[in-house]
């Protein structure tokens, strides 16, 4: 998977592949180096083929990771199929998807 | 580059020789002339001196007078000629010598006692000598005087002298009836008596007359001493005049001549050099070019040279324009080129086929634009795949338009769904009519009957394929039949082979075997076979760029001279079948990346449907089982358009179906545990059922693409 981040106003993760078992460890360890500055984070699922539910623990895991330090966590962009990955996990509801 | 003599200081100098040359040659010519003259009018002066005193002296008086004192001298000479010859140490013993012998006349001035009569002949004497003086002063002599010659003793006896030097004698001029001694010229010459002849007498230059008395008797010779001094004085002032007029001359002419020169010559070749380098420059930085004109308006050859570089000029210009237009028809001719190109290979099956039955792959380059090469692929029904691979004879344009005709005869041939045999013949005689050119092509050409993976083919003079199998790679011994468009009515033969799942079919064109290296050795068989042997087992985009990469390796920077063609086809099985012995968690995404390109004829989004089922259940299996025992066996079926898979594995008894779907508070809690996944499949998949069979959970998928 490519995994591509931009600093700015916003920080934005975007992401190309799978975001999957084996991805979401990649993902995990580049976002840990990662210092956020930004108030919002946004990852970028435009290029992103499909989530699996280790992709999912990422998801609420950075999510909780930001709350604490009153950081947002933006979704944006995504296919029918992580859509309907969302729609089953109920994640639809707790995550900000645009 | 300027050379240390250039021609205008070669001409200079050249110019600078003559001139000198000519100018000393001129002040020689001019010298001798000068001299010649200058000692001319100095003779014609002592001769005007002389006839003047000639006229003096026919005086009747004077002459009488003289005469009278030539015979009185002569009287006495007579007497004492015989005894003449004395020499004298100093004047007076002389004049007293003399006064002795002629006494009558060497008396004193104012004697008393002087008889009328010698005092008469003494005016006379007085008088000549007076003349005599005159006429050496006229004439710019040194003396004068009057005298007989003796022709017995051949002596000159002196009678008159312009020294007058009766009375007191200093030893100069000559005194009455003193003699000298004739040497044989002399006497020669005033014997002949050549008159107003130059002759060496006494030491000096002289010249002389006669006189006559009115008997036309000869009287006595008037001789007129003169010496060249004053020639040669101004003959030496006319050389410092003339070296003045000579280095003026040499520095006035040469001033000329080189303005000359210049004007005719330096200043022409100068402009002409001028515009040479402009042209030149033009040329060089690739400025507009104009003729530049040296406007040389000369007659002369440097004026032709002129004439000629202006047209030498004019055919450069036109040449490279012509020549630019020629680049300009290149380049346009290879954007045609490009597109022709670009339109053949668009003639090429756009859509390498994946499918249910076969995969296929393919590769092409052409040697040049466009290239005689080809390969095809097409169902002519349900289950018959044409497979065609060709090499047209010859290359370029004309290959590649053959090409094009060869590739639509073939494929609406084949569509005909006649015999493959008459197909061929068909083909054969179809592609001979109308081929003044001559051109043939090798062909491979298959059906492959999906259902029954049979596979008929001819082989019309083409290169052997290569078959990749469970057993290893092999080339098809085939039949060689004759090209097609090459003979007449040849009658094809085509074969049979029963291919199995996963089989795999190499064709190729003899661009390949046949590519040279540096070393003029083969690509050759040996090397395909090798690759093959290396990578016949990966999948099929890959063989063909390893064996790419081979010949571009080993071709290096040599020219490529054929086109190089690959197809290469795959036989499916109907199952994609992975076996693992305790796996790890990265065989997941081998099994999804083959899973994607093993069935990429299928729709995206399906795929990551069931690719999201397998990243779930494969995890799942992986992380709760980790033993040396463990196995995991995947096997995937897709037929009428729906996916059967079923997962096995050796683990503890475990039914993930029976997880609850209420997860997301539950995993929130503990990140690692997932059950949540198989909520995730189950929405992904049609169906999934669990079974516990022979020690193996055994997880049953259906999904449909419709």
């Amino acid at each position: 998977m490519d995994i591509n981040i931009k600093h700015g106003e916003e920080m934005v993760v975007a992401l190309q592949g799978r975001l999957d078992t084996t991805t979401s460890q990649e993902l995990e360890a580049v976002l840990e180096k990662e210092e956020v500055k930004e108030n919002l984070v946004v990852l970028e699922f435009k290029e992103l083929e499909y989530i699996s539910s280790a992709g999912l623990r990422l998801l609420l895991s950075l999510k909780k990771k930001l709350e604490k330090d009153n950081k947002k966590l933006e979704i944006r962009n995504i296919n029918d199929v992580v859509k309907e990955v969302f729609n089953v996990t109920g994640f639809i509801n707790i995550l900000d998807i645009k | 580059m300027r050379h240390r003599f250039s021609i205008k200081s070669k001409i200079i100098l050249l110019g600078a020789g003559i001139t000198l040359i000519l100018l000393t040659i001129a002040f020689l010519v001019s010298f001798f002339v000068y001299k010649k003259s200058a000692q001319k009018s100095l003779i014609k002066l002592v001769d005007s001196s002389l006839m003047e005193l000639n006229v003096t002296l026919k005086d009747e008086e004077i002459m009488t007078n003289l005469i009278e004192l030539k015979d009185e001298l002569l009287s006495i000479y007579n007497e004492n000629k015989a005894n003449y010859n004395k020499s004298f140490d100093n004047p007076d013993d002389e004049l007293e010598y003399y006064r002795n012998m002629y006494t009558n006349f060497y008396d004193m001035p104012g004697m008393i006692g002087m008889s009328q009569v010698k005092l008469r002949l003494r005016n006379t004497y007085q008088t000549v000598s007076n003349e005599l003086s005159s006429a050496v002063i006229s004439s710019n002599g040194v003396s004068a005087y009057i005298a007989l010659i003796d022709t017995e003793y051949n002596r000159l006896i002196y009678l008159v002298d312009s020294m007058y030097d009766l009375g007191v004698y200093n030893g100069n001029g000559h005194l009455f009836g003193s003699y000298y001694n004739l040497n044989q010229d002399d006497i020669i010459k005033t014997y002949k008596n050549e008159d107003f002849k130059t002759y060496h007498l006494n030491g000096c230059k002289t010249r002389f007359f006669s006189i006559y008395d009115s008997d036309n008797k000869e009287v006595a010779k008037v001789f007129i001493e003169y010496n060249e001094n004053s020639v040669e004085t101004s003959v030496s002032s006319f050389v410092l005049i003339e070296s003045l007029v000579f280095v003026a001359s040499f520095v006035v002419l040469l001033l000329v001549y080189i303005l000359f020169a210049h004007f005719l010559v330096f200043k022409n070749v100068q402009k002409l050099t001028k515009s040479t380098n402009e042209f030149t420059q033009d040329i060089k930085n690739s400025n507009e070019l104009k003729v530049i004109d040296p406007c040389v308006k000369s007659n002369d050859e440097i004026g032709q040279l002129s004439s000629s570089f202006v047209t030498l000029e004019n055919a450069i210009v036109e040449y490279l324009s012509r020549i630019e237009e020629d680049a300009k028809e290149k380049e346009k001719m290879n954007a045609e080129l490009e597109i022709a190109s670009k339109i053949q290979l668009e003639a090429l099956p756009d859509k390498e086929i994946n499918d249910d039955n076969v995969l296929i792959a393919s590769s092409i380059k052409p040697a040049k634009e466009v290239g005689g090469d080809f390969y095809d692929y097409f169902y002519i029904d349900k289950d018959h795949l044409a497979i065609v691979i060709s090499d047209v004879s010859g290359k370029g344009i004309p290959a590649s338009l053959f090409m094009m005709k060869s590739k639509e005869l073939i494929k609406s041939t084949l569509l005909r769904k006649l015999k493959l045999n008459s197909a061929c013949d068909a083909i054969n005689n179809e592609l001979i009519k109308n081929n003044d050119a001559g051109l043939f092509i090798t062909s491979f050409v298959g059906i492959l009957n999906v259902k029954t993976k049979e596979l008929e083919f001819v082989n019309a003079g083409h290169e052997k394929p290569y078959l990749i199998s469970k057993d290893g790679i092999k080339k098809l011994d085939t039949k060689s039949n004759f090209v097609f468009g090459g003979l007449e009515n040849f009658k094809y033969e085509s074969e049979k082979i029963k291919l199995n799942e996963n089989d795999k079919l190499f064709l190729y064109t003899d661009g390949l075997n046949e590519a040279i290296n540096k070393n003029k050795e083969e690509f050759s068989y040996v090397r395909i076979s090798q690759i093959l042997e290396k990578y016949g087992n990966t999948q099929l985009d890959n063989i063909i760029k390893e064996m790419s990469l081979g010949l571009k390796e080993f071709v290096g920077d040599e020219p490529t001279f054929d086109d190089v063609t690959m197809l290469l086809f795959e036989l499916k099985s109907e199952n994609l079948i992975f076996e693992f012995d305790n796996p790890s968690i990265s065989i997941i995404d081998e099994v999804i990346d083959k899973f994607n390109d093993y069935y990429s004829f299928v729709s995206k989004s399906e795929l990551a449907k069931l690719g999201i089922a397998f990243d779930e259940i494969l995890n799942n299996c992986i992380s709760y089982e980790k033993n040396d025992k463990f196995k995991l066996l995947i096997n995937i079926e897709y037929k009428n358009n729906e996916f059967n898979i079923e997962i096995k594995s050796n683990g503890k008894e475990f039914n993930p179906l029976e997880l609850k779907d209420n997860y997301i508070k539950e995993f929130s809690e503990d990140l690692k545990e997932g059950g949540m996944g198989i909520t995730i499949v189950k929405k992904m998949v049609d169906k999934i059922d669990y079974e516990r069979i022979d020690g193996f959970n055994v997880l049953k998928l259906k999904k449909s693409t419709k």
